[in-house]
């Protein structure tokens, strides 16, 4: 594999292998600072991505200090390559930071100084600033809540200190700012139905300047919660919880990270069950942002339209086929409950129905003059910027190979008609397409118009995918509710050992990593929502920027814009807040 | 297909699709929903954003969806109600001209996978003693809600201050 011509140059007493179940799994534990540093900037030279970056505190285990995962993901083979490095001085709880070379380390690196308590040290000797999930006003400080020795019991009894409702918003006054410059604060309660966060908009005039975004609202703590109440066997009643519109991506990515903990064999029928009820998630989300755009637009006849296919889509597909509307309870460790047989051969022709008509909604907005003039350059994400975004948004910018589908596939996806299908979703220039609203590359500029076009591009590939998928489980005779025991397996394993799962879900991929306490218990949970490296860059669209560096030209949204950006991104806070 | 036979099958499905509904019953009225999100999985969210489309229409009954809560006659509280959205909550209580919360789903209901979570506290006294409904479900699908909404007595007339 690739990562192999990385340990050229390097003392293999630095570097420990760890055997890996998984065949597209490599895992090194790193002795020294500078390995790690100079194994990540070859990494990001050769376009790895860092997918996932989180500690464990093992100071009562073997090791007496706390560890360091960070996760790289190749783009251009099937490899993830699992980089451990320990935290020199527990006491002091100061370890190197990596976002010099990563910049989407920064939002994991926070979470890393609220959870935990450590710090990170950039090259220029800066600290790492805590991060939103815990709010000053509302947790004391040195919470710290992941760390083993703090009980669940004592963190709830940690009762809120009242406080006074009219205190002084310091946050909210402009003295710092430039003359001219007004701080409009949104949030964190807002005026529609949607989640809670606060958005301080710098204005000069009606142009946004810049967007110091503040989450955390919604911190419940899901993942101290998934190592006191839940096992392995029923973490996934929490995981799809975690971000209600994702269910499935979050519950096949738990799924996935136990049955690769218990080093087990799924048989690929539940594979492709996993990978129909991904896409029908994404589908029915799709057509779901697809209205809110236009909501956005108003134009609301598309609007009106797409939202009653979206709820025939709920109803009709969703609901007959799992009894729930958001396709909660469909996946568990070691399988999936499978509907009745038939059901899926009778429930397509409908939906077929459903979705083409919202792609002909789409390619409206898509041509319609009035709403390209909104869509076309409002909040533009630039390819550069976008390189650490991911799912549909570094898609929409240009990178629209960056696919865990692509990438890391499971069986369901590793054909090479299912291959096709996703590497048609974009159109080149010079060829004719054979799809019913084709979608070319020049569209995807990274400004709302892309991300309208990369939806609209996406819902037309898992149709494609739905007909293929049911169309392999109709032919193949099988056990109505496929599983098998993960139970024994699960037993065998010794404590702390790590399982990883993941999957591309609608908004970009879902990781999970698990791993094991004593008696199926576990020990500790990472959630990476793909939100939490695209809030990440989110204010890049917003705010006011040079176009490119060789021009004086600047990018500008005004403050109206924000609300159609913001929809085009559609991010979950919740995955995010965790 | 032909634009015309897929709308004639859409009708076709909206047609069986409230008639599985069977008749929802209330009288017309005016009732002015603020929305609150006190940290839920955003489940909530999406089921009350699918009573503004045209099949569950909830314009029709004289239902909406406000944007300020001092237009609001009922605040929407959805999730399990998290430490720092506290704050933020009871403003948006103390913004109403008369207090009444509808609680939407389980987790605001005090009975869900969050419930003993760090982050996540009890209601303080101020906010349980305005709820006037629970919606239970995870979430309670926009049927359940529009039904709840449509039988919710309202009529006190007198503000918070007395007037």
């Amino acid at each position: 594999m690739a990562i192999d011509q990385a340990f050229q140059g390097i003392s293999s007493a630095d570097v420990v292998e760890l055997p890996c179940k998984a065949s597209n799994q490599r895992h090194f534990v790193l002795r020294r600072e500078e390995t790690l540093r100079s194994l990540l900037k070859w990494a990001h030279e050769q376009n790895y991505y860092l997918c996932n970056l989180f500690a464990t505190d093992d100071r009562l285990l073997v090791d007496r200090t706390f560890k360091l995962y960070y996760l790289l993901s190749s783009r251009a083979e099937d490899e993830i390559v699992i980089l451990e490095y320990f935290v020199p001085d527990p006491e002091r709880g100061i370890y190197a930071s990596v976002t010099d070379i990563f910049p989407n380390a920064v939002p994991l690196e926070r979470e890393i100084h609220d959870m935990f308590g450590l710090v990170a040290i950039q090259p220029d000797h800066s600290h790492s600033r805590p991060g939103f999930l815990l709010h000053p006003g509302a947790y004391p400080a040195e919470f710290y809540p992941l760390r083993r020795n703090r009980t669940l019991s004592a963190l709830r009894e940690k009762r809120l200190t009242p406080f006074s409702l009219y205190d002084s918003q310091a946050a909210y006054t402009a003295d710092h700012l430039p003359d001219g410059m007004l701080v409009v604060p949104v949030g964190p309660i807002h005026a529609g139905i949607i989640e809670a966060g606060h958005f301080p908009f710098h204005v000069a005039g009606e142009v946004v300047e810049s967007l110091p975004i503040r989450l955390g609202y919604k911190h419940r703590g899901v993942e101290k919660l998934f190592e006191t109440h839940y096992t392995l066997q029923d973490g996934w009643k929490l995981a799809e919880r975690v971000s209600g519109d994702s269910a499935v991506a979050h519950s096949v990515a738990y799924c996935q990270a136990v049955e690769d903990l218990a080093q087990i064999d799924i048989p690929a029928v539940i594979y492709q069950w996993r990978a129909l009820f991904l896409e029908l998630e994404r589908l029915y989300n799709h057509i779901s942002d697809m209205g809110l755009l236009a909501t956005g637009m108003a134009y609301e006849q598309a609007a009106s339209s797409l939202a009653t296919l979206r709820e025939l889509f709920v109803h009709f597909v969703n609901q007959r086929l799992s009894g729930n509307r958001f396709l909660r309870g469909l996946c568990f460790p070691g399988g999936v409950r499978s509907p009745e047989r038939g059901i899926l051969g009778e429930l397509y022709p409908h939906m077929a129905i459903v979705v083409e008509e919202a792609l002909r909604w789409g390619q409206a907005m898509m041509e319609m003059p009035e709403c390209r003039e909104r869509m076309l350059t409002t909040g533009i994400l630039t390819r550069d910027e976008a390189r650490y975004a991911t799912g549909i948004i570094a898609r929409a910018s240009g990178w629209t190979t960056h696919d865990f589908r692509l990438q890391h596939p499971s069986p369901a996806y590793a054909t090479s008609e299912v291959k096709k299908l996703l590497l048609e979703t974009i159109t080149q220039e010079d060829k004719t397409s054979p799809r019913l609203v084709p979608v070319y590359a020049h569209d995807l500029a990274g400004d709302v118009f892309a991300r309208l076009a990369i939806r609209v591009a996406e819902t037309e590939t898992s149709l494609y995918l739905v007909r293929e998928l049911i169309k392999a489980l109709e032919d193949q005779a099988h056990d109505p509710s496929p599983a098998i025991s993960l139970d024994k397996s699960l037993t065998r394993m010794p404590e702390m050992t790590m399982g990883i799962g993941y999957a591309e879900g609608w908004r970009g991929d879902v990781m999970y990593v698990v791993f094991n306490g004593p008696g199926n218990t576990i020990a500790r949970c990472k959630v990476r929502d793909p939100s939490t490296f695209n809030w990440h860059v989110f204010p890049e669209a917003v705010m006011r920027k040079k176009a490119d560096r060789n021009n004086g030209k600047f990018l500008e949204n005004i403050l109206a814009d924000f609300p159609l950006i913001n929809k085009s991104f559609n991010l979950s806070y919740a995955g995010n807040d965790l | 297909m032909s634009k015309k036979a897929r709308e004639s099958v859409l009708a076709e499905l909206i047609k069986e699709y409230q008639k599985g509904q069977g008749v929802i019953t209330g009288a017309p009225r005016s009732l002015f929903i603020r929305h609150l999100d006190c940290g839920s999985c955003n489940a909530c969210e999406l089921e009350l954003t699918a009573l503004t489309n045209p099949i569950y229409d909830i314009a029709r009954w004289g239902v909406r969806f406000e944007a300020s809560p001092r237009h609001a006659d009922v605040l929407a509280l959805t999730g399990p109600y998290t430490r720092s959205l506290d704050k933020a909550a009871r403003a948006t209580l103390e913004a109403m001209p008369v207090p009444r919360i509808v609680i939407i789903g389980d987790c605001a209901a005090g009975d869900s996978v969050f419930e003993e979570a760090y982050g996540v506290v009890s209601m303080p006294e101020d906010i349980r003693q305005a709820v006037v409904a629970k919606i239970r479900g995870c979430p309670p699908t926009p049927d359940e809600v529009l039904r709840v909404l449509l039988q919710l007595d309202i009529k006190t007339t007198t503000n918070r201050r007395g007037r």
